[in-house]
């Protein structure tokens, strides 16, 4: 007995050595070691100290330092017309620029091009290239790299990459030209919302390896890119706007927001966002919480051409059955907006936010409904839920306790993302799936244009022949006032059609390390890191 | 000489037939490269145009001949996830699972050789039981749970490491060592513990053989009995307990690797098979056999050093 204890102590022993052994180490390096970490730790402390010397003194942005921020998934392609993660987007919004670039508001303002001209037909837009803007290899921006990254996204170069997401906003294009600095693009029918579209990047004529080779005009140009490990960008000294704060920013990929929020704690990461609501709580004290929206419509979508839902009643009583406000209280605090059509608040007057009231939460309804519909036993359903996200499988486990007040049972069947693109968006063969579908671009009609009947990306499978009228009408439509109007009346149509479930905008929760400054939101989430700045 | 050469033969063998089968399964998989690099705003024909340039529509058969016929060459492609060749991507990464393994296989040595013999030779009922179930409870412990456990223990209430904070050895060899430490560590405690178990198992057995009967009453010391006797022959199980743990932390650890955030084979393995990147997955399951056959080998030529009477034929 005695023996084994011995044994027991040995085993400790050794594993205690072995950490202190370490732990020595660690103690020299600190002194020594300059790691991204380290370097903002100090400064931290540096910081705080000065702050209780001289609390009397009024801060100021400083220039330079650095910073990395965590980010949930490698990116697919640094190339900015391949790249379709919004994740990849998130990072790339800093390298890459249009002729045109969103602000916080949704607003496009002029970026590579000096002016906007869009003829009163709406059929011919004229951008003006500023002067003397720079490639983050030092080449001046011209017409003719203008000319070529528009037509690569629009598909109409001689030599096509099916890896290049062409998209098919820009399929009215007939013509993409130059005449000395102005560019000219000439569609065969109106789109004043083609403007939306030219956010997409400009890169320099010819470069066909963006993704080994990125040159963008951004205010950070890409350092060094590691599969699986970071993406480091460094500022550009030639930026043609206002100028960077930080001199190195590090995109560092975290498995999952726990591991995110361990990293946060321990000081390897400054910024992190898509916290859940108990981790923020965590952080709370530590780190400055900012909040904003995901820019994601979430819903239960529903296929309408599935025998269950071909029924309008039956998808009416699920849109009675949930109770949306409750899904927020309970996963999210109450954060988050509830939404009852596929639109982004956050899109400001294309946004009908009359279709909230549409159904408010009443059970008894539901049930009625299904009866009428001829199930008076309920109805029970399979629910197909992308495994990779949490927020999702969370709002799906609210969803299904609610509906079965109203005799609806939904078996909830997690698949990951590539599964996902096959059955429900390929093959539309599903009956529900609980999902999330993101703004890429702040352009109303890439959103509603998906339930137009003969849409590719209809995976709703939705059909309503007035719809598709008034679609193409408001796509034409070169007032934006009447633009609004119509835009409104569809998002009533999907609303009152019950297409499927819109549920919420769910808020994103991100945390900042306090000496940090100048965190924003756009209407769709990027990590501006350009106005991000510490205090001195 | 013909042993090596019949090993090699088989380890070739093995993996065309293996690569074969993997073919065939991934057939079932649901979704596809092109699919999920398009994501879910493509129109049917730009899947369609990407899944014909990647080859995804030709006959499995004519794919796999392609890909053989690479593949002897020493191709194995591109990587449809990442813009790289499979090449390049695996050695970066391997590099990673091949220094954390190292450093792992040298923890659990240290820990585990010395205490299994030690302890081994302690005997009695109630230390055996205490041992016992200290060592289930040990080698219970999932990966993950011991993963986080160090992680909060280490990383945030002793400080001892910065969680996350992985850099790799080419840039900063002492704090890339350092940071390695502690998953090596999470990687290498249930795997010593079981090599404790193993080690003192097969002592035990020895215990009862006839030539420790014969060298005890030629009048060796207990201590002399156990070292030099037994010992040598209780070590020849050992190894190919062994060996299997080489190959199971060579294969990379998907869950350590994950937790601490270090990107090695495990975590690529992982996305690609997220990803539907076929051939980046063809590799590692060919890497990871690979490694398990040159394991079994290795072990069969230390059985022969160990013991002259087993024949390598």
């Amino acid at each position: 007995m005695k023996r084994t204890w011995l044994t027991l102590i040995t085993v400790v022993l050794l594993f205690v050595t072995a950490l202190s052994g370490c732990k020595g180490g660690k103690k020299e390096e600190e002194t020594t070691q300059t790691s991204t970490t380290q370097t903002t730790i100090t400064e931290t402390t540096s910081k705080a100290e000065t702050q209780s010397q001289e609390e009397t003194t009024e801060k100021q942005p400083v220039y330079g330092g650095e910073i990395t921020v965590g980010i949930q998934q490698d990116i697919d392609s640094l190339d900015p017309h391949k790249a379709v993660a919004a994740g990849t987007k998130e990072i790339l919004f800093n390298v890459y620029e249009g002729l045109v670039k969103p602000d916080e508001n949704g607003n496009l303002v002029p970026a590579i091009a000096e002016d906007v001209v869009i003829s009163e037909d709406g059929c011919e837009y004229t951008f003006p290239i500023r002067e003397g803007i720079q490639f983050h290899d030092g080449s001046t921006v011209t017409a003719e790299d203008v000319v070529y990254s528009l037509k690569r996204v629009a598909g109409l170069l001689d030599e096509t990459d099916p890896s290049v997401v062409v998209d098919s906003a820009f399929s009215h294009v007939t013509e993409i030209s130059a005449e000395d600095n102005v560019v000219k693009i000439v569609l065969s029918a109106a789109n004043t919302e083609l403007l939306g579209y030219l956010t997409c990047a400009i890169i320099p004529a010819g470069n066909t390896t963006c993704d080994k080779t990125p040159i963008g005009t951004g205010p950070y140009k890409v350092a060094s890119y590691q599969a699986l490990e970071k993406v480091v960008l460094s500022k550009n000294t030639n930026y043609w706007g206002e100028e960077p704060y930080l001199d190195t920013v590090t995109f560092k990929i975290v498995a999952d927001s726990d591991t995110a929020t361990t990293q946060l704690l321990a000081g390897s990461i400054d910024v992190y966002a898509y916290l859940t609501y108990d981790q923020a709580a965590e952080l709370e004290g530590k780190f400055r919480i900012e909040e904003g929206s995901m820019g994601l419509v979430q819903g239960i979508f529903l296929n309408n051409e599935s025998k269950l839902f071909s029924d309008e009643r039956v998808r009416q009583a699920i849109n009675y059955a949930v109770d949306r406000q409750g899904v927020l209280d309970m996963i999210a605090n109450g954060k988050g907006a509830v939404i009852a059509t596929d639109m982004f608040p956050s899109f400001g007057t294309y946004y009908n936010d009359e279709t909230e009231e549409v159904y408010p939460h009443d059970p008894a309804k539901a049930i009625e409904l299904l009866k009428q519909a001829g199930y008076p036993n309920g109805i029970s359903f399979e629910m197909i839920v992308p495994s990779g996200y949490e927020y999702h499988i969370n709002t799906a486990q609210v969803i299904i306790d609610q509906l079965k007040e109203a005799n609806i049972n939904v078996k909830m069947q997690k698949v990951d993302d590539s599964s996902w693109l096959k059955d429900v968006y390929q093959d539309r063969n599903y009956e529900a799936s609980l999902y999330g579908l993101a703004a890429k671009v702040v352009v109303p009609s890439r959103v509603l244009s998906r339930y137009a009947s003969t849409a590719s990306n209809n995976f709703i499978n939705y059909k309503n022949a007035e719809y598709d009228e008034i679609l193409a009408k408001a796509i034409a439509s070169i007032d934006d006032h009447e633009k609004q109007e119509l835009y409104k009346q569809l998002e009533a149509m999907l609303t009152e059609d019950a297409a499927s479930v819109y549920l919420q905008d769910p808020a994103l929760l991100v945390a900042v390390n306090p000496e940090l400054e100048g965190y924003k939101f756009y209407p769709i989430f990027v990590q501006d890191v350009a106005s991000l700045h510490y205090m001195q | 000489m013909k042993y090596v050469a019949k090993k090699i033969l088989v380890l070739f063998g093995t993996l065309v037939v293996l690569s074969f089968l993997v073919f065939v399964a991934f057939q079932a998989v649901k979704g596809d490269a092109a699919l999920s690099q398009l994501g879910d705003n493509a129109t049917k024909e730009q899947v369609e145009a990407l899944r014909e340039e990647l080859g995804l529509n030709d006959f499995i058969l004519v794919r796999y001949g392609r890909w053989l016929s690479g593949a002897v060459r020493g191709d194995f492609g591109n990587s449809s996830n990442y813009s790289m060749t499979v090449k390049e991507l695996m050695r970066d990464k391997i590099t990673v699972t091949v220094q954390l393994a190292m450093i792992s296989l040298g923890l659990i040595l240290l820990i585990g050789l010395p205490i299994g013999i030690a302890s081994s030779g302690i005997r009695s009922t109630a230390g055996d039981i205490a041992a016992g179930v200290f060592n289930q409870i040990v080698m219970a412990i999932p990966p993950f749970f011991l993963g986080i456990f160090i992680t909060w223990l280490c990383g945030l209430v002793l400080a001892w490491f910065t969680p996350g904070g992985y850099v790799s050895l080419s840039e900063n060899f002492k704090e890339g060592i350092h940071f390695l430490f502690f998953p090596a560590l999470a990687i290498a405690i249930p795997k010593a513990f079981m090599l404790i178990k193993f080690i003192r198992d097969s002592m035990a057995g020895q215990k009862s053989m006839g030539y420790v009967r014969t060298a005890r009453s030629k009048g060796n010391s207990h201590g002399r009995v156990l070292y030099k006797h037994m010992l040598k022959n209780a070590l020849i199980p050992v190894i190919t307990f062994f060996a299997m743990i080489v190959a199971e932390v060579f294969a990379g650890s998907i869950v350590i690797e994950q937790v601490f955030g270090v990107p090695g084979i495990g975590r690529l393995l992982v996305v690609s098979i997220a990803n539907r990147d076929f051939n980046v997955i063809l590799a590692i399951v060919l890497y990871i056999a690979v490694i398990v056959l040159t394991a079994n080998a290795v072990v069969d030529v230390l059985y022969h050093i160990l013991d002259p009477r087993v024949s390598l034929e």
